[in-house]
């Protein structure tokens, strides 16, 4: 008998957690809409990564949230770091043709490639690097 | 570093980017190791300052050797991707055991009876004056030994400018001789500018023998500094 209580009791806290989890998730779905990314940023990179590296993400982490804080939210922007030495990146690699690290950014059919301004700035003059990730989205945009 | 940006970025002419590229490689961490180490390895034959100065050069030359072999390889339409993909990965992996290695056969640790091995352990060590091929193996092997930061350089944007035309292919050794440029100054100094070292350490009997086991100790203390750096 006092299994069969135990029992009861537990599926009521059950349904009852369920039913509020579904509730809020209603109400996020109501007030956010998921877009598809219109933008997608990728910076590929090893296990092992230098200053430089390091600051590249930072950097455009930054640079995002800075200039474009409601795309990153809903989704239009979207920033993924990938680690090439992680077997499941293989595919991207291959999709982007990425010869090592790179910072690309992906929009369609359209694709502009950082690496040579992030690896120039991204340490030594970040603004300027923010900049530039700025104004490779802008077009992307409109 | 900001002073060498702003002259890349207002050069006109590919000779002056690929030295200044070159400048920034030697000034990133791994090519700085890895240049202190040749520098090491060259003035073993301390004695005869002349030889000292010509393996700095030397050494530079097999640096160019391998730049300029890869933009030749990638230029007659190997894959880029996978060259760079394959170097970047490991290029600076192999580096650490790749110097220690080379210590303990400067230490003449191994000593290997084979031939064609003893033949080679003898290039490497060298007490004679075959050390101009031990220079010159060093410097192909170490311009191989790219870091992340000296890798996107080389591959994003010496090779695009120098495979951009048959002309450009001038542009690795511009290059290569900037990242070899503080080996070759080095080896200027002691040649021409250092006092007489090597009259005064003819009078040690030994000192030969102590600067080989010190250099050694040094090849295989970078060695182990690369393996702590990298995998720990």
């Amino acid at each position: 008998m006092k299994k069969l209580i135990s029992f009861i009791v537990l599926l009521a806290l059950n349904i009852s957690l369920f039913t509020v989890n579904a509730v809020e998730s209603a109400k996020d779905d109501v007030n956010m809409v998921i877009l598809a990314p219109k933008v997608e940023l990728y910076y590929f990179h090893f296990t092992r990564r230098c200053g430089t590296c390091v600051a590249i993400e930072e950097e455009t982490q930054k640079a995002l949230s800075q200039y474009f804080p409601e795309e990153l939210k809903t989704g239009i922007i979207v920033f993924k770091s990938i680690n090439i030495d992680e077997s499941n990146s293989k595919a991207l690699v291959e999709k982007y043709k990425i010869g090592g690290q790179a910072l690309i950014v992906i929009s369609g059919s359209n694709r502009a490639d950082l690496t040579q301004q992030s690896f120039m700035y991204a340490q030594s003059n970040p603004d300027k690097f923010k900049q530039i990730v700025k104004s490779t989205i802008d077009p992307f945009l409109e | 570093m900001e002073f060498l940006q702003s002259i890349l970025d207002n050069s006109q002419y590919a000779f002056v980017t690929a030295f200044i590229l070159g400048l920034m490689t030697t000034l990133s961490p791994c090519p700085l190791a890895v240049n202190i180490s040749a520098m090491g390895y060259i003035s073993k034959d301390i004695k005869n300052k002349k030889t000292v100065f010509y393996n700095g050069l030397i050494y530079t030359l097999g640096r160019a050797f391998s730049y300029t072999l890869l933009a030749v390889i990638i230029f007659l339409g190997a894959d880029q991707l996978n060259i760079s993909m394959f170097l970047q990965r490991w290029g600076e992996k192999i580096l650490g055991p790749l110097l220690i290695i080379i210590g303990f056969f400067m230490l003449d640790v191994f000593k290997l009876k084979i031939p064609s091995f003893s033949k080679l352990s003898d290039k490497i060590s060298s007490k004679n004056n075959g050390t101009y091929w031990g220079s010159f193996a060093l410097g192909t092997l170490f311009a191989m030994a790219f870091c992340p930061y000296s890798a996107v350089l080389y591959f994003m944007m010496l090779i695009p400018l120098t495979i951009a035309s048959p002309s450009g292919i001038y542009l690795p050794v511009i290059y290569a001789i900037a990242t070899g440029l503080p080996v070759i100054l080095f080896a200027w100094l002691i040649a021409y500018a250092v006092g007489n070292v090597g009259r005064f350490y003819n009078k040690i009997k030994n000192f030969e023998l102590w600067f080989r086991r010190i250099v050694s100790v040094v090849f295989i203390g970078v060695g182990i500094y690369f393996l702590i750096y990298l995998f720990v």
